[in-house]
């Protein structure tokens, strides 16, 4: 058995920046990546935009990540790469963490652990349409590995599910490497991705972007030959009559992520209903003690800055981990999606406590507030608040006089 | 000219009349209007084909912004690209291209 201080489950942009902070914190660190090459998805993310807080440039997806992963190799970090964990288990003195790898079974052990296992795409069987299982559906993610790692077009012609950030990106990718894509149909009234991908990459190559829309059948035997498209109305139920079908090879879905956390759910974590990712304290420590969470996995961010930015937070949170002591709940107000941290724990530092938070609905403008104990101790004004775009603020909480017996909310208002 | 800046996540809905921007708030905002209205530019990734059976292919970007009517041209020069050298991250695949001082380099390292 090898033993480590930190072990950092995932090589992408998470676990790198946990790895990379928690050795400089003194740990003896270790990151485990199941696949050959560290950098997680951000090897196929080919298209730029990456890096612009972190690093004051605007990098393409590989870059960010090789930077990352030079940053990590300069210091004793153990990177095992091709290495699957099996296992993770609670012990007396920490957590022992066992794998599989070329070499055989491997077995770790770390006083803490960072889960940096990133998130997974919806698939079709969880969005129900109706029809044969040929090939050519697939998710975005898959058509970009295709394209970006492979380089196999998958596609001559294609329909886009869904307005998500990775199938907008893609119907450009897709587009400039020659593929026909049909359209982009949302099922919601206003699109999911960023407005600059909306314009950058559907406006620019003449894609049509059919809100209120959905993918209703597919057709076709071995292979897709053809969808059904469909407009819905305000419930998003199909409107008999406006049918269409559309010939196509693929149907390419963006339809949302979601947290990865199987293996947190075997140590017992437990999960935020509103980021599907675990509940966790300032210091991005889950309910257990000794496990953090870092990234996508956490919380599913749209830029990879505010990844790093957390996930080097808890890489070192981890190397100088204490058992949780007494804490607050954060109670989850009007005007909100979704937000992190859930809890403030009051026996760790209060005074610079950063608050990553979404919008129920779009708002022109917005006052965050923190109440505490029916009184108001905290207000900030935003302006465009939109639920595709995640906002952060640093908040300093130590002059609240918060005591384990406080009631804590924290609710957005528009004005 | 009606348009939504894409410089920063505001997303400003902008409008430009004889070279005059208004619905911006800020500087930046109304420079990307004025190039949308007269030569709009664009950096485009993609990347490029190589020798190299654990890399077949190495995603590239242009390292300054081109004409977006070049986009095609650039794709054009894109396709017929084939690298054979182990090239590192900010290599220069092509030099100057599209009849633009900007050169395609290489965002990752062949390995």
């Amino acid at each position: 058995m090898k033993n480590y201080d930190v072990i950092v489950i995932g090589g992408g942009p998470a676990g790198l920046a946990a790895a990379e902070s928690a050795c400089k914190a003194g740990a003896k660190t270790a990151v485990i990546e199941r696949e050959a090459r560290l950098g997680g998805i951000l090897k196929q993310c080919v298209h730029d935009g990456f890096g612009l807080i972190r690093f004051g440039e605007k990098l393409a997806g590989p870059e960010y990540a090789e930077r990352y992963i030079d940053l990590v190799k300069a210091l004793p970090v153990d990177a095992y790469t091709l290495t699957f964990v099996t296992a993770a288990e609670k012990t007396a003195d920490g957590f022992r963490i066992t794998c599989v790898s070329r070499e055989g079974m491997l077995d770790l052990s770390a006083k803490a652990v960072v889960l940096a296992t990133g998130c997974r795409e919806r698939t079709a069987k969880q969005v129900l349409i109706q029809g044969t299982r040929p090939a050519g559906v697939f998710t975005a993610g898959t058509a970009q590995n295709f394209v970006n790692l492979m380089g196999k077009l998958p596609t001559k012609k294609c329909v886009i599910l869904g307005s998500g950030d990775i199938g907008l990106i893609m119907a450009r990718r897709l587009t400039l490497e020659g593929a026909e894509v049909e359209g982009v149909y949302e099922v919601k009234p206003e699109p999911s991705g960023l407005t600059r991908n909306i314009h950058q990459c559907l406006h620019d190559f003449n894609i049509p972007l059919h809100l209120s829309h959905t993918v209703t059948r597919v057709f076709g035997a071995d292979r897709l030959t053809a969808v059904e498209v469909a407009e819905v109305d305000e419930k998003m139920k199909p409107i008999k009559g406006t049918e269409r079908r559309v010939e196509c090879d693929a149907l390419i879905l963006s339809v949302g992520l979601i947290p990865e956390n199987e293996l947190a759910e075997t140590l017992g974590v437990k999960l935020n209903p509103a980021t599907k990712g675990p509940d966790c304290d300032q210091t991005y420590m889950t309910s257990v003690d000794g496990v953090f969470s870092a990234g996508n996995a956490l919380n599913v961010f749209d830029l990879v800055d505010y990844v790093s930015e957390c996930a080097a937070d808890a890489g070192a949170n981890a190397a100088r981990f204490a058992p949780s002591g007494s804490s607050v709940r954060l109670e989850k107000g009007k005007g909100l999606l979704s937000y992190v941290p859930h809890r403030i724990d009051l026996t760790k530092p209060t005074d610079r406590v950063v608050f990553f938070f979404r919008s129920a609905k779009d708002m022109d403008r917005g006052t965050l507030r923190l109440i505490a104990d029916g009184k108001e101790v905290y207000k900030k004004k935003f302006s465009f608040l939109r639920p595709p775009e995640m906002q952060r603020v640093e908040i300093d909480l130590s002059a609240f006089g918060l005591t384990a017996k406080s009631k804590l909310s924290v609710e957005l208002e528009e004005n | 000219m009606e348009l939504v800046c894409i410089v920063c996540p505001k997303g400003c809905h902008m409008t430009v009349e004889n070279g005059v921007v208004s619905g911006n708030t800020c500087k930046k905002g109304e420079a990307f209007a004025k190039a949308e209205a007269t030569c709009p530019m664009r950096t485009v990734c993609s990347t490029v084909a190589t020798a190299f059976d654990s890399m077949p292919v190495l995603p590239v970007r242009t390292d300054g912004e081109i004409p977006k009517s070049k986009i095609g041209e650039l794709m054009k020069l894109v396709n017929g690209i084939r690298v054979t050298e182990k090239l590192h991250r900010g290599d220069i695949v092509a030099a100057s291209v599209v009849g633009t001082d900007v050169n395609l380099i290489a965002t990752a390292t062949i390995y």
